[in-house]
């Protein structure tokens, strides 16, 4: 049937934009921040940790 | 465009968001298992009849609550991601929690792969009783896995928000079937007078019922992956594990009562939706569209959970440079560890492209019964290093060390009952990570700065 032929279709089309907008997604951002920063989590430590988005317009 | 990179500034650090709260936690742990008791719960039937599927349900209910229990003590003072490789990682060495982390991942995601699974079955099963077959279920099993990744990487409020939402609209399906076969009154719609016989398979029916009994509870230990993007490890761990299980054992009850008691154990045991049958069986077709709608959601939430799950058991070996560190990234805007979660993808997809749902289901399985068994060693040890009063626990588990004993007792039952079913595929897992740990002894734990791996502010263990 029609409909059936077109939600497959669908479901390929929205996964797609979803699986390309997620992998230029994080190119943008390796390419935006330092490899340094986006690895510096520390398990169990909350000091001087940085929650929220501030950072994002932060400047070295 | 920015000209510049972005970097740390002093010594400021990238953190995962601390946004969650004891219901997240509960809808963490309980839409990973939801889904066994929509389906898959009933091999045990198959295996030992109704009677040892009862047994198994509440044998193996045990075996996760000391689970529950003891990851409930550890986690609630380990506000780390991770989960129990963090705790092997502090508490028994770095072999182990290479090994503890690689079973986390696999686990779960294989039992992401098995659920994108079942979506696209259910998709399949939908087109044919609206007079489609032979649907192609391959785009579907690909956008829901799609789907949920997008949704993790963009945020872990709104993932685990979704999967309280829809674990809750599915539990709340099993208790509206509860009600509609009318459980007071045996005969009118339920049959166990006439249905449930003796063992067709005597004991050995009832060990062998043992590993598909794990279907009820399997996930419910992943609850403390989000402990460090809880607001309060201590306090919320606990909550919801506990909260979980008990939740658990309450639909897994309902389920074998209300299956029982409509279906023969002959059928049942062979059956791939049997919810959804019990609804049939009841000539609603508001019980069935509710059944089936509700069997999609806890696939669903099942892998929504194991995503979240299987990127964070990722994540934090890769932090501690176990696995390649690339991986150990945070995403500054949505702080989730995004790498992980795009790693995962493919994998998954991979996995369900098999269509082998048995044999990742059994490796899945399997993944956390080892799991569960280092856990018995960990909580033994954990006490010994830091007695009760020496470090701060949000929950103390009562009877120590009688879970521990338990659970591992529970584990070598569970064990054989696979032998018996599975046994190629048990020792070729048992190959595989045992090649896993000598690739690890020879080629990678060199690569790992010792110190710089325990950051915990924890007191020094006793005897050290």
């Amino acid at each position: 049937m029609e409909f059936w032929n077109i939600l497959v279709y669908v479901a390929w089309s929205l996964s797609a934009v979803m699986l390309v907008w997620m992998v230029v997604d994080a190119f943008m951002i390796s390419s935006q921040y330092d490899e340094e920063y986006l690895m510096s989590s520390r398990e169990g430590s909350e000091d001087e940790v940085v929650h929220g988005i501030h950072l994002e317009e932060g400047s070295p | 465009m920015a000209s510049e990179k972005i970097t740390s500034s002093g010594n400021k650090r990238i953190a995962m968001l601390k946004v969650l709260n004891p219901f997240h936690i509960w809808a963490l742990g309980v839409g990973i298992v939801l889904v066994g008791e929509f389906m898959g719960w009933n091999f045990t039937v198959g295996k030992g009849g109704a009677y040892a599927s009862l047994i198994a349900c509440w044998v193996i209910g045990l075996l996760y609550t000391c689970v529950a229990m003891i990851d409930s003590e550890v986690t609630s003072t380990v506000a780390a991601a991770g989960g129990q490789y963090t705790q092997a990682k502090h508490i028994i060495g770095p072999l182990m929690a290479f090994n503890v982390g690689l079973y986390l991942v696999m686990a779960y995601t294989m039992l992401c792969a098995a659920d994108a699974l079942v979506v696209g079955d259910l998709m399949k099963s939908g087109a044919e009783v609206m007079g489609y077959a032979n649907l192609d279920t391959k785009p579907f099993v690909v956008l829901t896995v799609a789907f949920l990744a997008w949704l993790n990487y963009r945020g872990v409020f709104a993932t685990l928000t979704l999967n309280l939402v829809i674990t809750f609209l599915a539990f709340m399906s099993l208790i509206v079937l509860f009600f509609a076969v009318d459980p007071l009154h045996q005969g009118v719609v339920l049959q166990h007078q006439a249905l449930l016989t003796d063992l067709p398979y005597g004991w050995i029916g009832v060990i062998a019922a043992l590993q598909f009994g794990m279907w009820y509870y399997l996930g419910i230990e992943g609850t403390c992956q989000a402990a460090e993007e809880v607001r309060s490890a201590g306090r919320s761990i606990p909550l919801g594990t506990m909260g979980g299980m008990m939740t658990l054992l309450v639909a897994a009850t309902i389920t074998w009562f209300v299956a029982t008691g409509l279906m023969p154990w002959q059928y049942l045991g062979q059956a791939v939706t049997p919810m959804y049958d019990a609804a049939t069986l009841l000539g609603s077709s508001q019980l069935q569209l509710m059944l089936f709608v509700a069997t999609a959601f806890a696939a669903i939430a099942s892998a929504n959970g194991c995503i979240n799950d299987a990127s964070r058991a990722w994540f934090s070996p890769a932090r501690d440079r176990y696995m390649p560190v690339f991986f150990g990234a945070i995403h500054p805007k949505y702080r989730t560890p995004y790498r992980s979660v795009l790693f995962l993808v493919p994998i998954a997809i991979s996995f369900a492209f098999t269509g082998l749902l048995d044999q990742v289901i059994t490796f899945s399985i399997l993944s956390g019964l080892l799991g569960y068994t280092f856990m018995t060693f960990n909580m033994i040890k954990f006490r010994k290093m830091w007695p009760l009063g020496s470090i701060h626990r949000g929950y103390i588990h009562p009877f120590h060390p009688i879970p521990a004993i338990t659970l591992l007792t529970l584990c070598c039952a569970t064990y054989f009952a696979t032998f018996l079913g599975y046994g190629a595929s048990l020792l070729s897992i048992m190959a595989f990570y045992i090649l896993a740990s000598i690739w690890f002894v020879l080629r990678r734990y060199k690569y790992v700065k010792r110190a710089d791996q325990f950051t915990m502010p924890w007191p020094r263990p006793k005897g050290y």
